[in-house]
């Protein structure tokens, strides 16, 4: 427990050794000479921390040297904190209530009295505050006074006192049974004779401190915990050496069956659960929803819409889900996932991992001219720059359209990975051949599945060599996206990277897991030094390269840049640097490096050399981590931000609430994996549109409004629910649906194109993350957007009959203010529920804020005695994508909706959804 | 400091930084003229053998450099470095300026740790960038506070980062109530239009922003899109510093763009860095070009601060991943090396012309003292890590006491590195 001693300091004397807040400053932004001090103490002020355990006392020294000026004058002391995420004043009565962060609201810890050079401050026993913070507290502290004169100027410390209080309930299970059973009686009585610095175990990774040295606990408890954690078997090996097992130099230390072994086997346990599966110390995973208002089903099936089709649901879609089941409503969403809309979040999201869209511009950055001879005729080709173009678009998409066919003909998703076959438009079947069809051979958007059977193999390998020979004829072993061409190029291999790239890009995107998260463990230069075969033989490098070569190795027909089998011959894909080193290990034959792993997967060799890739996809999508990787490679897509990284530090502020969150969602992943392994929904194993429907159903993505404030919702649902910041493409498909007008530059889209990357979007080459946080010069775009086309949108939807319009059914030109307001309302409610999503009385506010917007405009226009002209050299309307625009507005409401619209296309609710 | 900045700081120092503003002001920020931090960052791991912390080639051991057969390590005042790529210019020209560490431990082989590790100061997940910290701590108001364009861009929710590709759009986005047709310009709206919108767009964000049932993330979106509103308008300053023409290079260009937004008066940090030093096959032909780019663009920083007439105000640090290693694998390449290097350089600084750290003959880190800065192998000697250089450059920014940097404490010890009369 917290307790925090009751200060009252009398003479500034002992203030000379309190800490210095850094920058004095005022509200005014005028310098000041006076200055703060200020800190936390557990011994009287003899030394000063800002970190506490959560059983430590400390108390809290302050004063205030005010100007020398000042001196004499009547004025205030503050002392205002920040507790979490409140905030509070100290009060006159040493009391702390809640500040709404309003100056006019504040109240002196000490009020109107005559200013001393030096101003020491009581500050109060925060012991029962404190106590409430059961995830542990952070408290920020901050000193000010004032004089009355200026008014309004305030003279405050900007760094304040920072203490970090450690939560009592955050000490983990392991570390609890530590100190209890493991510490004193099994690691200082017993282990430490050998493994300490000096001992005959000091070779070993368990190296112990002894109880003389200052924190020797949490010294050995860390030294227990890494060694579970990244030491290969760890687990096993801590619990069997002890037993005299596994080689153990010391013998046996515990024996079968004592309370010792029992409590050294509580204590593993503990650690594994905890580092591995990430429980043990947080906050309950079902809690954090309990103050969280999930959107209904009108306004899900909405953002849905909006996600998966790209479009509002209509009407009709959304009278069906009124009061329907959740079943009802999970087939509605499921609806919505055909078309061309749908294929554009697939392509989309799916290109935000593998990024193939950054070779769009080029086919030369996946084909080659000798190896595909039909693509020769692009080479340096300026006289069919268009179909070049349409070529290299077809193969950079190759991947995503792979996808897109698995999962709108609803076939189960392992086929991405398994796909005996590849995706063919008329113009990638021009370099590739396929003995493909088309029902139109100039329509890009025709795709089919084909084979590879234009591409050739090397009898003799060399680009200069005018004998070499491109001629073995190849039967292409697909297998889905693992050994497209376009994924081989766009994750290349070195000669001595050997396919590891691949292997670590191929089990994050399909099998969930980051190699390379797995290697952040110390590691030590001198075992970096180690020559004898490291990757295979030194544990520091096998903890990685025991999982990521044997994928290595399946890839290994590929060569660096993807071509199968591309060395003289046609038979193997091995660099000369090797295959020419008479120490390397290589016999002719071979199809894979002797000093590496075999090819393989886990535990698992691949049974034959033939077909190895193959192979490995079947082995792929029958891995128990298959749905989980797939859940994780689609999550942003869906939510909006990857899946939250496991918090790894409970010293961490708001480690717990973190925690939480985390646990939360990877119960959601796990959830939804298992139900898409299994076919849950009915639809068939392994149904991509059935994840993607769990995922919207989930609180995750339909958490939209609180009903009380706890103090660790906002770190528990930090990133969490509705409020999600439209993609440039969303935001342009949303305009284009909502408005029926599209941004454009000539033929260039706004969105799209032009603004993309100003407005968070990716290249896919140098860009390849999005920005999610509005900033002021992406909020610059979305008031060019606003500006340029509100007057075009207005313009284009009155020029159509009512029953055709988007925005405006309710009202005419002819509809005024002064005679029909009601016809006005009613339309902008109308504007409000399309554009915003909001469905209000005519009464509210908002409505209401908007209708006097509207006749604002429209009475100073009056007033202004403005013409006709819709657009003229004071005011352009932009006409210029306006089928048949209209060019008078001789009653000014036009223009007047066009202000409408504009305020509406800036509003939080049309920019994020 | 304005009073919206002190009630921000409060909500900030909080925990999510999720506290809406409640003064609201629709003044423009004042301009910004104190230091500008620049992080640039050789991605993928340099190779600081050949640059900062020469190695030359030991009896019996493998080759460490091949530069090393037939040159020496070469000297500016006390700084060493190889005799490879622009390096003699390089450090010619800032080595009075300059403060190197040598034998920085990123404690990892993994790039996505490495970078976190080094530009966080924290291996694991969830710690920002300097730039993030500076940003937010000396002017967050301001629309570019933080120019992000390479690099580790994490920002734990503290800042936003903004990207600056394309001069001309951003040119055409500032005056974004007009178009241009030919040499003339249109109002697309009359001014009392869009300051009526613009006042009731803000009425209403103050009515959304009242709600006491936002959740956090529609919360900060609302403040996000507030900020965004009340600054549009400060861009202006940086627009009409644009040239006609840009530097052809995407990196260069990068830096150009941070820099007339930080002499515009709008931004406080900028991260900068581009990739091509992960040279696994034949390092010496393909590493020593990027790094010639590397050395070239801190020069052309410079140049370019001078010709701004702030050149005293830049405090550029460089870094990388990690190291490569002290020798060479089978196809010419070097791999990951935990050990590296960073280097401060700001013009006229007292601390110039001096080495922290050191490592042995094989590259490897040697623990110092932190009180005299030399090696020290007894049990107060420290090896240095990212966080002991994370700590330097909140310090050197004056943002180690802040309440935003206290939310993320390195727990480093307290290295001596900017003690002029200090070295390794």
């Amino acid at each position: 427990m917290i307790t925090l001693v009751l200060l009252l300091l009398t003479t500034p004397s002992v203030f000379g050794q309190l800490p210095e807040l850094a920058l004095p400053s005022t509200l005014s932004g005028n310098a000041t000479s006076a200055r703060f001090f200020g800190g936390a103490t557990v011994d009287g002020g003899n030394t000063f921390s800002s970190s506490f355990a959560a059983h430590q006392s400390f108390e809290i020294l302050a004063e205030i040297q005010v100007e020398p000026e000042h001196v004499g004058l009547q004025g205030n002391l503050y002392v205002a904190f920040s507790l979490n995420d409140k905030i509070y004043l100290q009060n006159e009565s040493g009391e702390f209530q809640a500040w709404d962060v309003q100056l006019d609201s504040m109240v002196a810890a000490i009020p109107n009295k005559s200013l001393a050079a030096n101003e020491s401050i009581a500050v109060s026993d925060m012991s029962e505050l404190l106590a409430t913070e059961v995830n542990g507290a952070s408290l920020f502290l901050f000193l000010a006074y004032d004089t009355g004169n200026p008014a309004d100027e305030l003279y405050y410390g900007a760094t304040p006192i920072a203490v970090n209080v450690a939560s009592a309930q955050a000490m983990p299970q392991s570390e609890t049974l530590y100190l209890g059973n493991i510490s004193e009686p099994i690691i200082q009585t017993r282990c430490i004779l050998c493994h300490n610095p000096d001992g005959v175990a000091q070779g070993s990774a368990l190296v112990y401190a002894d109880s003389s040295m200052p924190a020797y606990q949490a010294i050995n408890y860390n030294i227990l915990m890494d060694y579970i954690a990244s030491a290969p078997n760890g687990s096993e090996l801590i619990l069997s050496k002890p037993q005299g097992l596994s080689s153990h130099g010391g013998g046996v230390q515990l024996i079968p069956g004592s309370q010792a072994l029992e409590d050294w086997a509580a204590f593993v346990d503990a650690a594994v659960t905890e580092t591995f599966s990430g429980g043990g110390t947080g906050g309950s995973a079902s809690n954090i929803f309990a103050a969280v208002i999930k959107t209904d089903n009108e306004e899900t099936l909405r953002k849905a819409a909006l996600l998966f089709a790209g479009r509002l649901p209509a009407a009709t879609e959304l009278a069906a889900v009124n009061s329907a089941s959740e079943d009802e409503l999970r087939q509605a969403i499921r609806e919505l996932m055909v078309g061309e809309g749908f294929s554009k979040y697939l392509i989309e999201s799916a290109n935000d991992s593998l990024l193939t869209e950054a070779f769009a511009p080029n086919l030369f950055n996946i084909v080659d001219r000798f190896y595909y001879p039909n693509a020769e005729q692009y080479f340096m080709s300026e006289g069919n720059r268009l179909e070049r173009s349409l070529v290299s678009a077809a193969l950079a998409l190759e991947p995503m359209m792979l996808i897109d066919h698995v999962v709108t003909n609803e076939r189960p998703y392992t086929e991405v990975l398994t796909a005996d076959y590849i995706m063919l438009n008329p113009y990638s079947a021009i370099v590739y051949g396929g003995d493909v069809s088309f029902d139109d051979p100039t329509d890009f958007n025709e795709w089919r599945e084909g084979e590879i059977n234009e591409y050739y193999r090397c009898s003799l390998c060399s680009r200069q060599n005018p004998n070499a020979s491109y001629d073995l004829v190849t039967d292409y072993p697909h297998a889905g996206i693992l050994n497209s061409p376009t994924f081989l190029s766009r994750f290349p291999s070195t000669e001595t990277n050997r396919n590891r790239a691949r292997a670590r890009w191929a089990y994050y995107f399909f099998l969930g897991v980051d190699i390379e998260g797995l290697s952040e463990r110390t590691t030590d230069p001198d075992a970096l030094a180690d020559e004898n075969n490291p990757t295979l033989n030194n544990p520091n490098c096998v903890v990685c390269h025991d999982i990521m070569d044997p994928v290595a190795g399946a890839f290994q027909y590929y060569g660096d840049d993807g071509f199968y089998k591309d060395k003289p011959g046609g038979v193997h894909s091995l660099p000369r640097s090797y295959t020419n080193d008479p120490t390397s290990g290589y016999q002719p034959g071979d199809t894979w490096f002797a000093d590496m792993l075999p090819p393989g997967f886990g535990e698992l060799i691949a049974p034959t050399q033939d077909n190895t890739m193959q192979w490995l996809a079947q082995e792929f999508v029958k891995d128990s981590r298959f749905g989980y990787g797939t859940v994780k490679f689609w999550y942003r897509s869906v939510m909006g931000r990857d899946p939250y990284p496991e918090p790894e530090n409970p010293e961490d502020a708001a480690y717990n609430a973190k925690l939480a969150a985390y646990n939360a969602e990877q119960d959601l992943m796990q959830t939804v994996a298992a139900d898409f392994v299994s076919g849950a929904a009915g639809n068939g194993e392994h149904n991509l549109k059935d994840l993607l429907v769990d995922l919207v159903l989930s609180d995750q993505f339909r958490a939209n409004e609180l009903t009380e404030e706890t103090e660790f919702q906002a770190v528990e649902l930090q990133d969490i629910g509705t409020g999600k910041l439209l993609t440039p493409e969303q935001l342009n498909r949303k305009l284009t649906d909502v408005t029926g007008f599209s941004w454009e530059y000539g033929r260039a889209n706004a969105l799209e194109l032009v603004y993309n990357l100003v407005y968070g979007g990716i290249d896919s080459l140098g860009i390849t993350e999005r920005a999610t946080e509005l900033t002021t010069l992406m909020s610059s775009v979305v008031t060019a957007m606003a500006n340029e086309t509100s007057c075009s949108i207005t313009n284009n939807d009155f020029s159509l009959p009512a029953s055709q319009r988007k925005l405006f059914p309710s009202v005419e030109l002819t509809t005024l203010p002064t005679a029909n307001p009601a016809a006005i309302i009613s339309n902008i409610q109308y504007l409000h529920r399309q554009m915003l999503g909001e469905d209000l009385s005519s009464t509210n506010a908002e409505i209401q804020a908007t209708y006097n917007l509207f006749v604002d405009v429209w009475e100073a226009r009056q007033e202004s005695g403005k013409g006709a002209a819709v657009s003229n050299v004071d005011e352009i309307c932009i006409l210029e994508n306006v089928a048949d625009p209209i060019t008078t507005d001789s009653n000014q409401t036009l223009r007047s909706w066009a202000v409408v619209v504009n305020y509406l296309m800036r509003d939080y609710k049309f920019i994020y959804e | 400091m304005k009073r919206r900045e002190f009630t921000k700081m409060l909500a900030t120092a909080g925990l999510g930084a999720t506290v809406p503003f409640t003064f609201h002001s629709a003044s423009a920020a004042e301009p910004y003229t104190g230091p500008f931090y620049i992080s640039l960052a050789a991605i993928g791991g340099w190779d600081v053998t050949s640059f900062c912390d020469p190695k030359t080639n030991q009896a019996g051991q493998r080759t460490i450099n091949t530069w090393a057969d037939t040159a020496e390590i070469q000297q500016a005042g006390n700084i060493s470095y190889a005799p490879v790529a622009d390096n003699e210019a390089f450090f010619e020209r800032f080595y009075r300026d300059m403060l190197v560490i040598n034998g920085i431990d990123t404690q990892t082989n993994s790039h996505d740790d490495g970078r976190r590790h080094t530009w966080s100061g924290r291996i694991g997940f969830g710690y920002p960038s300097f730039g993030a910290i500076a940003s937010s701590a000396i002017a967050p108001d301001l629309p570019l506070s933080l120019v992000h364009a390479n690099g580790y861009s994490e920002t734990a929710g503290i800042a936003r980062f903004s990207r600056l590709q394309n001069p001309d759009l951003i040119s055409n986005l500032v005056n974004d109530a007009s178009v241009q047709v030919g040499n003339e310009s249109y109002n697309l709206f009359t001014s009392n239009e869009i300051s009526l919108i613009e006042q009731y767009q803000t009425e209403r964000l103050d009515r959304l922003m009242a709600s006491n049932s936002l959740i956090p993330r529609q919360e900060k979106g609302m403040n996000n899109l507030y900020l965004a509103n009340s600054t549009r308008d400060d861009l202006d300053a940086f627009a009409v510093l644009l040239p006609d023409n840009f530097e052809t290079d995407n990196d260069y260009r990068a830096a150009e763009l941070a820099l007339l937004a930080y002499q515009s008066g709008l931004c406080v940090a900028a991260q900068l860095g581009f990739n091509g030093f992960d040279t696994h096959q034949t390092h010496d032909e393909d590493h020593f070009g990027p790094l010639a780019k590397l050395t070239g663009l801190v020069g052309f920083i410079f140049d370019k601060a001078e010709q701004g007439g702030f050149a005293d105000r830049i405090v550029l640090t460089m870094g990388s991943d990690f190291g490569r290693t002290p020798y060479y694998n089978a196809g010419g390449g070097k791999d990951h090396w935990p050990i590296g290097s960073a280097i401060f350089i700001q013009q006229g600084a007292p601390w110039g012309n001096r080495v922290v750290g050191a490592t042995d003959e094989g590259h490897n880190a040697f623990n110092i003292n932190p009180t005299s800065l030399m090696v020290d192998g007894s049990s107060s000697g420290v090896r240095l890590e990212p966080k002991h250089l994370q700590q330097a450059m909140r310090q050197l920014g004056g943002v180690d006491q802040s309440s935003i940097a206290q939310l993320f404490p390195l727990n480093a010890e307290d290295v001596d590195f900017f003690n002029p009369s200090l070295q390794t």
